[in-house]
């Protein structure tokens, strides 16, 4: 069940050097491309990124916070065209949160490494940085790179007393 | 398994007039409560709407596409707060996506209103509108609004062929 996955995922950090299996790399691919977007305009492009060289890199464009990526054996790259949609952010991020939950239904963990918004240590932003390093033309902008792969351990799940409940609030806002 | 969930997901905008169980809607809250966020700031907050007045009322948020929302029966308003986290539109998305993957396997069909950056009419912002219906306080910003119910529509799944694998590009961009 898909609320059961909710319940036992968390951020994985931590990979084993096991590379995903190209039929799984084939479901991440599929499931990235049935993600629903603003009024169909499907503002994304996809980079799969498992060239350790490339992943190195990958993995300086934020140091804080970032370094994680040296360890994954595959970065899935989530780029934004701002010229064709508004709201590229919101369908970048729709994208990321389902490549994340089909890779923990994969018995992959993953954790998300937040570009935008996010500096190099340069002081550059990291999606300068990045559209250089992978290339990527100027209309484009780097939402975060998800990285994925074997985790290395498991982490308890939060338990179900350990969520904000007062964040939900009935017909209208209560104040606490 | 997600991706079956994915293959046949549609947005769903026609609803039947019977309400949703109190236990569903208790599972909802919790998955969105359980949605992961940036450094586990959680910047969001939720209002989930039943009141068949406030739901016509939602439904006139913007000039287009918040229509439906009369005849849902539940709307779940999603809130932000920028001065919390400054990527709160990542973290306000994640958990629309995860809430409409839990409606969608629980049998309940859904549709998402973007009200950030969306117009009630010439002078007030969607945001304005639903922040003085449901009584937010002005540190919170509307994200959107996941409206849903039980569905009284169907729509076949996208074919595979119909994928944009022409986005999604292997270590490089560019490159195949």
């Amino acid at each position: 069940m898909f609320i059961d996955l909710l319940r036992k995922r968390r951020s994985i950090r931590n990979f084993d050097q096991r590379p995903v299996e190209p039929e799984k790399l084939d479901i991440l691919t599929e499931a990235l491309l049935r993600s629903p977007a603003s009024k169909g305009r499907y503002p994304w492009e996809f980079i799969l990124v498992t060239d350790p060289d490339i992943i190195s890199q990958l993995a300086v464009a934020k140091p804080k916070g970032g370094g994680f990526l040296e360890k994954a054996p595959l970065c899935v790259v989530i780029c934004g065209n701002p010229g064709i949609s508004d709201v590229w952010i919101e369908d970048c991020t729709v994208a990321a949160t389902i490549v994340q939950l089909a890779a923990e239904d994969l018995g992959l963990g993953s954790c998300w490494c937040q570009i935008r918004r996010r500096q190099h240590a340069s002081g550059v932003s990291s999606t300068a940085v990045l559209r250089q390093q992978l290339g990527l033309p100027d209309c484009l902008e780097v939402a975060c790179i998800i990285g994925i792969g074997y985790p290395l351990a498991t982490i308890a799940p939060r338990s179900r007393t350990s969520l904000p409940s007062r964040k939900v609030h009935k017909n209208v806002y209560q104040k606490s | 398994m997600l991706l079956s969930l994915l293959k046949k997901r549609r947005s769903i905008r026609k609803y039947q007039p019977r309400p949703i169980e109190k236990e569903k809607i208790d599972t909802l809250m919790e998955c969105v409560l359980r949605s992961p966020s940036s450094r586990n700031l959680n910047p969001w907050q939720y209002i989930f709407v039943t009141d068949p007045g406030l739901l016509a009322k939602l439904g006139k948020s913007k000039e287009h596409g918040s229509a439906f929302l009369k005849g849902a029966a539940l709307a779940v308003v999603i809130l932000g707060d920028p001065e919390r986290c400054d990527v709160w539109i990542e973290d306000c998305s994640i958990a629309a996506t995860i809430l409409q993957l839990v409606a969608e396997e629980m049998g309940l069909g859904s549709c998402w209103v973007q009200i950030r950056l969306r117009k009630h009419g010439n002078n007030l912002s969607a945001e304005e509108y639903i922040r003085d219906l449901l009584q937010i306080p002005d540190n919170l910003v509307v994200a959107s609004v996941i409206g849903m119910g039980y569905p009284d529509e169907t729509k076949s799944g996208h074919n595979q062929e119909t994928l944009q694998y022409d986005k999604i590009f292997l270590n490089f961009f560019g490159q195949r």
